[in-house]
């Protein structure tokens, strides 16, 4: 059920936590376009489904920034494969984002948690 | 699969590649068609896996396959929003819509060519008129601070402006704190003997040695005045200009010190100008100190004005306003001073720049206004051209957006081909203004001032390529907006008969073309004004027979043994005994010339005002059979004759004007005038003739014998037989055959001298003439299209109404009716703006008011029937419609 919605805006949207989320699949070691979206789908149990329209350019910004880098590979079946890789710096960059994604939530927890104002 | 070879190289050892990616980046060194082919194959086997777990999952293959490419998205989009990650995109995405963008109008060449043509046109047109605009008005005078230099003349009460007073001049100099400097000058016509021997006229300035100093200019060879030589007593020398110094003394390096052979003396050369701007007031061939004229008598009265005008350069923190009132004061004080010669009298000042420039201002101003207006119907049709275009295009577009260009892309597309069309169409404009300007120059009256330094200089270049980008921008815009609006959907649908867009398109173009036709109606009411005035202009009489008509103007040297007057004598006997020659006579200043002198008169019986409180006429001194040979009516008395010798009872002929003045429907012929410090009976009145050109209305004048009131220098005037160029020629070599040292002009036909006088008014109406029919050429174009683009629209129906039963007559009403509506809407704006605008240009006219209504008639009614024309061509053609084959094609 692909839903009929403009895709420019959903990149933009997605931007900061589409990066962080395929640092974070990378990090369990290079892997195929394709790959890090299945990846991404099965570890968040079905819950967050990857936009193709987001993903490359997604990660060809990040190519752009040198926190992954592409190789073409040979894949299981011998099939010609772009395989994405963390480099160094992106290795940093996740822990950074990862840090910052974990002071998001615990400002947001801290805002949700006293609950609906009424008291 | 494409990437073989080198790719597969490259990917064949990881390893090694890291340290690549770090020294070479080898990904983005990648040719940009490597790099698609690596997405594409990105993209392949992304959904290539897809479709195979879809297939492990029990799926099969066609739905897989469409399955996978659903969930995948638009695969274009996808891409083009990935390739814009690879940054240099701004920049590439330029260099790609440049190259698609010359493809497209390569490929329609005809919509090219008229495009650029058509922008040529006004963008060349506006560069060559921006470079006279620039050259006159825009830049200052080529001398340091020009904007502080004034010119000062003096205004008495009956007298709006004559030249300076000598003694005034001095007293100037010492009383005034305002100036930095003030220089005297006195341009003037001597005899000069060339350097192959040749009696020649020179040009001199007399100049006070601070004149230098003022225009703070330095000789390029030798020196200028020192103070002694400008002094009475002094000894003359000069100091000549850098074209002088080019032509008479060949450049010669060693030109100071030498002398020249002018009226009989040698004079020594102290030193060289550099080259200095046409049209200034002291233009000459030579340069030579005032001081030493002081002893004349015509310089020592403070009651003459012996041609002088005075330059001066402002103080620092001086304004104009300070240095007038400060000059008022010392005028004041010589009021007082010297009630006779100076009462009432004021100082003029004029900024130099301002008495260069003149009454050129509005006329420029106007040529600029009609060439920008020229220059945006340009653009309208321009705009038209894209609209019509872009309406074919709409399916183009719609796939387009539907393989996933963002609209914002479209529009970035459409402006690139804008500014490329507006950039050939520029170069193409710089092509003609390169061509045009120096013809602009060649045909232009030689009395707008600095009009030869327009030219084509980098300034110039950039405004037009400035004028360019901003065209593109101009016709661009409403084509590109357009694409936002494109729907996708319906245009793939239905080809280019989406309804909505069409309407919007049909809207934007019917605005543009009423536009149109308003500017172009405003273009071509002005220059119909202009038109009617020259008209007028032709009609006038000036007061004598030009045709057949020739003068020799000869200023008499000084130092030769016949006296003057026996000269002129000898010369007007030679010439009138010439065959081909009906009558010859002479008189001081010809009409239609400009040069006159004034002075102060006073009637017989009245009371006798103060010398400067007098009125003034203009005098001229004339030959017996003058009035004759020229052809100017008696209106009472009689002409001048042999009786009005030298020693005989002084005597006048007055013109009209000054006889109506003096004493309106009454004769004037028995009664005195004093003038020249004598009572003259007045013997005849004589019709006006006009001193300066058709359009100023004749001064009043009083005519004097030259052998009462003898003067050295005069013009031979000629009335041949037949065509006056034929015995030009005879008459100069006959006046030269009596002195051989005596420098003569070329004879010159006074039909000449009265075109001479026209031209400053024909170079803008003939220019404004030009521009109105561009204008009316664009406007016919721009109705042209839009009827064109309707009948293209509604084919179907037409056809359907033909098929119903609609005549020819039906269909033309049908078609035509809107060019036509737009053509009144257009022409009623560009009436009404017309009638506002044209009184600014009323200084330009001549007989005609700025809202003559015989122009405000005509001139819509020529557009109407221009657009009747051009609305006609296209509705004929959809009369020829086939009304099956019209609903066939839907």
């Amino acid at each position: 059920m692909p839903k009929k919605e403009p895709y420019k805006n959903r990149i933009e949207l997605l931007q900061g936590t589409l990066d962080l989320l395929i640092l974070q699949t990378l990090q369990w070691g290079p892997q195929h376009g394709y790959g890090i979206s299945q990846a991404i789908q099965a570890n968040s149990g079905d819950v967050l489904r990857v936009d193709t329209g987001s993903l490359y350019p997604a990660l060809h910004r990040l190519e752009r920034a040198k926190w992954v880098a592409g190789d073409w590979q040979l894949s299981e079946n011998r099939q010609r494969v772009r395989v994405y890789r963390l480099t160094a710096s992106g290795k940093k960059q996740l822990a950074s984002e990862k840090s910052r994604w974990a002071e998001l939530v615990q400002a947001m927890t801290g805002v949700l948690k006293p609950g609906r104002k009424k008291g | 699969m494409g990437g073989a070879g080198p790719g597969n190289d490259r990917r064949a050892e990881t390893g090694k590649k890291e340290r690549l990616t770090v020294w070479f980046k080898p990904r983005w060194f990648l040719s940009r068609r490597k790099r698609e082919q690596d997405l594409e194959e990105e993209i392949q086997t992304h959904l290539q896996m897809a479709v195979s777990d879809r297939i492990d999952r029990g799926e099969n293959k066609d739905e897989a396959v469409a399955s996978a490419r659903r969930e995948f998205g638009n695969i274009g989009l996808i891409k083009e929003v990935t390739r814009e990650k690879w940054r240099r995109g701004a920049f590439e995405h330029l260099a790609r819509d440049a190259k698609y963008g010359c493809r497209t109008l390569r490929k329609n060449l005809t919509f090219t060519m008229v495009a650029v043509v058509t922008l040529g046109l006004g963008i060349g047109a506006t560069t060559a008129i921006f470079s006279v605009v620039r050259a006159v008005l825009l830049r200052g005078l080529p001398y340091p601070e020009s904007d502080r230099l004034l010119l000062i003349n003096e205004a008495l009460p009956r007298m709006s402006r004559m030249n300076v007073a000598w003694p005034d001049f001095l007293d100037w100099q010492n009383q005034s704190t305002v100036f930095e400097h003030m220089a005297a000058i006195r341009p003037d016509t001597l005899n000069m003997i060339d350097k192959a021997g040749k009696p020649e006229i020179l040009h001199i300035c007399w100049v006070s040695a601070s004149f230098f100093s003022v225009l703070r200019t330095q000789p390029i060879l030798g020196r200028t005045f020192s103070d002694e030589e400008d002094r009475a007593g002094g000894e003359t020398s000069l100091v000549v200009s850098y074209r002088f110094w080019q032509r008479e003394l060949n450049s010669d390096l060693d030109a100071a010190g030498k002398t020249l052979a002018i009226e009989g003396d040698e004079v020594r050369i102290a030193g060289v100008l550099p080259p200095d701007s046409k049209d200034m007031p002291w233009n000459a061939d030579v340069y030579a100190p005032i001081g030493p004229l002081s002893t004349q008598p015509n310089f020592t009265a403070r009651d003459n004005h012996p041609g002088i005008q005075v330059l001066a350069r402002l103080r620092h923190g001086i304004s104009l306003t300070q240095a007038h009132s400060e000059m008022d004061a010392i005028m004041a004080r010589l009021s007082d001073q010297y009630p006779a010669s100076n009462r009432g009298e004021t100082a003029l000042l004029i900024p130099l720049n301002e008495w260069v420039v003149g009454d050129f201002r509005t006329e420029l101003l106007l040529l600029g206004a009609a060439v920008a207006f020229v220059l945006l119907l340009a653009c309208a049709n321009v705009a038209h051209l894209l609209l019509g275009r872009a309406a074919y295009r709409e399916r183009e577009f719609g796939i387009r957006r539907a393989l996933g260009a963002g609209a914002g892309r479209l529009t970035q597309q459409l402006i690139v081909e804008s500014m490329i069309l507006s950039l050939v169409g520029g170069l193409a404009g710089i092509g003609l203004a390169w061509r045009a300007i120096p013809v602009l120059v060649r045909i232009s009256p030689y009395s707008i001032p600095r009009l030869d330094e327009a030219g084509l200089d980098l300034t110039v270049m950039v405004f037009s390529f400035v004028v360019s980008v901003l065209t593109g921008i101009l016709f661009g815009l409403a084509p590109a907006l357009n694409t936002w609006k494109v729907d996708v959907v319906g245009s793939l649908k239905g080809g280019r008969s989406a309804a909505k867009l069409g309407r919007s398109h049909g809207r934007l173009r019917s605005t543009l073309t009423a536009a149109e036709v308003a500017i172009a109606v405003i273009v071509v009411t002005t220059s119909g004004l202009l038109v009617r005035s020259m008209i007028k202009l032709l009609a006038v009489n000036p007061g004598f027979q030009v045709d057949h008509l020739l003068t020799v103007e000869i200023v008499r040297r000084s130092g030769a043994n016949q006296s003057t007057q026996d000269f002129f004598a000898e010369a007007v006997n030679r010439v009138s005994s010439l065959p081909g020659v009906e009558s010859a006579s002479a008189v001081m200043c010809a009409p239609l010339t400009g040069i006159h002198w004034t002075s102060p008169y006073m009637i017989e019986g009245s009371p006798a005002p103060s010398p400067s409180e007098r009125p003034q006429t203009v005098l001229n001194m004339v030959w017996p059979g003058y009035f004759q040979t020229i052809k100017a009516d008696l209106i009472d008395g009689r002409y001048f004759d042999e009786r009005d010798g030298q020693g005989a009872a002084p005597v006048a002929i007055i013109n009209q004007t000054l006889a109506r003045r003096i004493a309106p429907g009454e004769t004037m012929v028995g009664r005195h005038v004093h003038v020249q410090n004598l009572w003259r009976e007045v013997v005849g009145v004589i019709a006006d003739m006009k001193q300066f050109n058709l359009a100023v209305p004749a001064m009043s004048e009083t005519f004097l014998p030259a052998a009462q009131q003898p003067v050295n220098f005069m013009s031979i005037v000629a009335r041949s037989a037949g065509n006056p160029e034929f015995i030009a020629h005879s008459v100069t070599d006959a006046i030269q055959s009596l002195d051989k040292s005596q420098a003569v002009r070329e004879a010159t036909p006074m039909s000449e001298t009265l075109a001479g006088t026209l031209a400053p008014r024909k170079f803008p109406t003939m220019l404004l003439g030009i521009f109105s029919a561009l204008a009316l050429l664009l406007a016919a174009v721009g109705v042209y299209g839009v009827t064109s683009y309707q009948v293209a629209q509604r084919t179907s129906e037409i056809g359907v109404r033909m098929g119903l039963g609609a005549g020819t007559a039906d269909v033309l009403r049908l078609v035509m009716s809107q060019g036509i509506a737009l053509t009144l809407i257009g022409a009623a704006a560009g009436v009404g703006v017309s009638f506002g605008l044209t009184r600014l240009m009323s200084s330009l006219l001549f007989g005609v008011s700025a809202t003559d209504l015989v122009t405000f008639l005509a001139v819509p009614l020529i557009l109407c029937l221009v657009a009747l024309v051009s609305t006609y061509l296209p509705a004929w053609r959809a009369t020829r419609i086939d009304p099956i084959e019209a609903l066939r094609c839907e």
